[in-house]
């Protein structure tokens, strides 16, 4: 009886720890087929995560929001919901962020608020996005630094991530230095040594 | 059963010390017991061997490998975890008893859960911090502490949980956020330690999981003061929990025990006086006071105040369930000291200088009180902790510039004195056992 009672315990364990990893690629999943593609200019650095290994750290430079009428629940950090578009150059802008999640909006990302700077009327609503890591191979993420670096020297260069959004979640499909894959530019890197 | 063993059997049936008849008993004894009690060696190894492998999975997986497309990255995600799963129900039908089996598969489950989320979130680059991914994963794993059951697996998971407390507060900043889940997720643990407290007290697992507890909540107890604290709270609070695991290591659960598998006594103890020790300079106090005044209104708008107030209340409770089983109050100081401090901390804040010589003397009280106990049970172990307690107290009084020479002068008299007569009491009490 009791070695049933801990099968049957065991059976539904080793489920639920197929199911947290199994929704964690169902959602990514759908974000990558479904969801809309934008553009974030980025600032990328190598730090490391104990389990997960070397990643690039992205820094958006669309994540602040300046607003005239602050809704007072903005005032209070946590999660945030940014409202996105595009700009001339087809980069993400952001059009607005509330508190409350959107229902109508299509394009709207989940974020948490960092910082808020207030002023008289106004206040800028520093934000972090939920995809700022972008994992890379252990001995190419500190190239990519590098490549990033040489790229940002010339200021013709664009460094930015591919997101693909749905629903207030999102996936990082690729970091791009100049339209290329930041693969392809650490390939290009190795082969010019 | 060893050759030596059976040799010094046979010497004692030719000595004609025991009869042939009771050599084979006793060597029919210790057959059946080393049949029943399992394979510990080739338990450790297995274990050992489990926890390097899997570490070494984890490893494999952070290398991150850009060649593997999503597919195969899945693949290899899940693969370990149907391993370690498939070891497990293997444990669990057929090698239920067998630990050299049952710890090692609980340690590849284990670790095969981080590194199946590891590399889903390597694969979508799935941001998050070291304490959600700990959370999840000391969540996922917590059952196959009972279901195995598996003891290794709640010694990593202890050791993970105060990861996860000090991630959120210690490792992280702003160091705002206080980790209340680590109550919860240490009381996921208790049921299991208790059945070790009630069943296994002599099992080494048992020791093991003393050492990482009370490892464990030392170190976390301070991730629950914030910002609105005062740090002489958090000492207080420290010296509370000190209390309350001397107290407890004084029990007869522990007491019973050797010293090194009595962690809460060592703990206790040895936390104790180093607090006392900082408490005993002039300036702890001085600028206790100092800086109450100007920071905030009331001493009591600190939360960890009412932590510390919890903590001995468990400590009063402690001594009074002592009196009501054993009807006496053996007037032991040391389990009182976070008492102690909490009063003079209320009362004498604005008089340091009477403070510091409260606590002085409460340090000299101690001393005394284990020099007298260690006679008293004719330990030298004891006896010399307390002339040990002593010497520290008078080393740091020393370079106290605060005691006026002559008094500093005094009291390395008296406590050298001090020194030659326990010592002299105690040769002299030896001699006369010996005598008699």
């Amino acid at each position: 009886m009791m070695k049933q009672f801990a099968i049957g315990a065991f059976i539904i364990i080793a489920i639920v720890q197929w199911f947290v990893p199994g929704k964690m690629i169902w959602d990514k999943e759908a974000v990558l087929r479904k969801g809309k593609i934008f553009n974030f200019r980025t600032e990328p650095v190598d730090p490391s995560h104990p389990f997960k290994g070397r990643y690039i750290a992205l820094s958006f430079k669309e994540n602040a929001f300046t607003t005239t009428s602050p809704d007072s629940g903005l005032f209070n950090y946590g999660d945030a919901y940014v409202l996105l578009e595009k700009d001339g150059d087809g980069f993400a802008k952001i059009k607005n962020v509330v508190k409350q999640k959107p229902l109508a909006a299509p394009d709207y990302v989940q974020a948490s608020i960092s910082y808020i700077d207030r002023k008289k009327d106004t206040a800028v609503i520093h934000l972090q996005y939920p995809f700022d890591e972008f994992y890379m191979d252990e001995f190419k993420a500190p190239k990519a630094e590098t490549v990033y670096r040489e790229s940002t020297r010339d200021s013709t260069q664009k460094t930015y991530a591919i997101v693909s959004i749905l629903n207030g979640d999102a996936v990082i499909k690729d970091v791009m230095i100049n339209d290329q894959s930041i693969r392809q530019a650490i390939r290009k890197m190795d082969s010019r040594e | 059963m060893s050759k030596s063993f059976v040799k010094e059997l046979h010497e004692l049936v030719g000595a004609n010390i025991i009869t042939q008849v009771t050599a084979q008993e006793i060597a029919d004894y210790y057959k059946h017991r080393e049949k029943d009690r399992p394979n510990r060696f080739s338990a450790v190894v297995n274990i050992l061997g489990a926890l390097l492998v899997s570490l070494g999975i984890v490893l494999v997986v952070a290398h991150n490998w850009d060649e593997l497309g999503r597919t195969a990255k899945t693949f290899f995600a899940f693969l370990p975890l149907a391993i370690g799963q498939g070891l497990c129900l293997y444990v669990l039908l057929k090698k239920k008893n067998n630990i050299a089996w049952r710890e090692p598969a609980g340690v590849i489950l284990f670790f095969a859960v981080a590194s199946s989320i590891s590399l889903i979130s390597q694969t979508y680059h799935i941001s998050g911090t070291i304490s959600d991914f700990l959370l999840t994963w000391m969540l996922l794993t917590i059952p196959l502490v009972y279901i195995l059951p598996s003891s290794i697996v709640a010694l990593l998971y202890i050791a993970g949980i105060t990861w996860y407390a000090c991630a959120t507060k210690y490792f992280n900043y702003p160091d705002d956020a206080v980790p209340f889940y680590y109550l919860l997720l240490l009381a996921l643990v208790i049921p299991h330690y208790y059945s070790y407290l009630t069943h296994k007290k002599e099992s080494n697992f048992f020791h093991l999981l003393n050492w990482l507890l009370v490892l464990s909540v030392t170190i976390v107890l301070g991730s629950f003061s914030g910002g609105q604290d005062r740090t002489e709270w958090v000492f207080t609070g420290y010296l509370a929990l000190f209390s309350v695991f001397y107290l407890l290591g004084r029990l007869e659960s522990f007491s019973n025990q050797k010293l090194f598998a009595n962690p809460f006594l060592i703990v206790g103890t040895l936390g104790t006086i180093c607090i006392l020790m900082f408490w005993s300079f002039d300036w702890s106090w001085t600028d206790a006071y100092r800086y109450s005044d100007i920071d905030r209104p009331s001493i009591y708008f600190s939360p960890f105040l009412y932590v510390t107030i919890s903590i001995l209340i468990v400590a009063a409770w402690l001594v009074l369930s002592g009196y009501r089983t054993t009807k006496t109050i053996i007037f032991d100081p040391t389990g009182f000291s976070g008492f102690v401090l909490l009063v003079l901390l209320l009362a004498f804040r604005s008089l340091p200088h009477i403070a510091v010589l409260f606590i002085n003397l409460w340090i000299l009280f101690l001393a005394v009180f284990f020099i007298h106990k260690g006679a008293l049970q004719d330990h030298l172990g004891i006896l010399n902790f307390g002339l040990f307690i002593i010497a520290t107290l008078a080393v740091l009084r020393f370079f106290d510039d605060e005691i006026p020479f002559i008094w500093r002068g005094f009291f390395f008299l008296i406590t050298g004195a001090g020194f030659f007569a326990a010592n002299y009491m105690m040769v002299k009490k030896r001699k006369a056992i010996v005598k008699k």
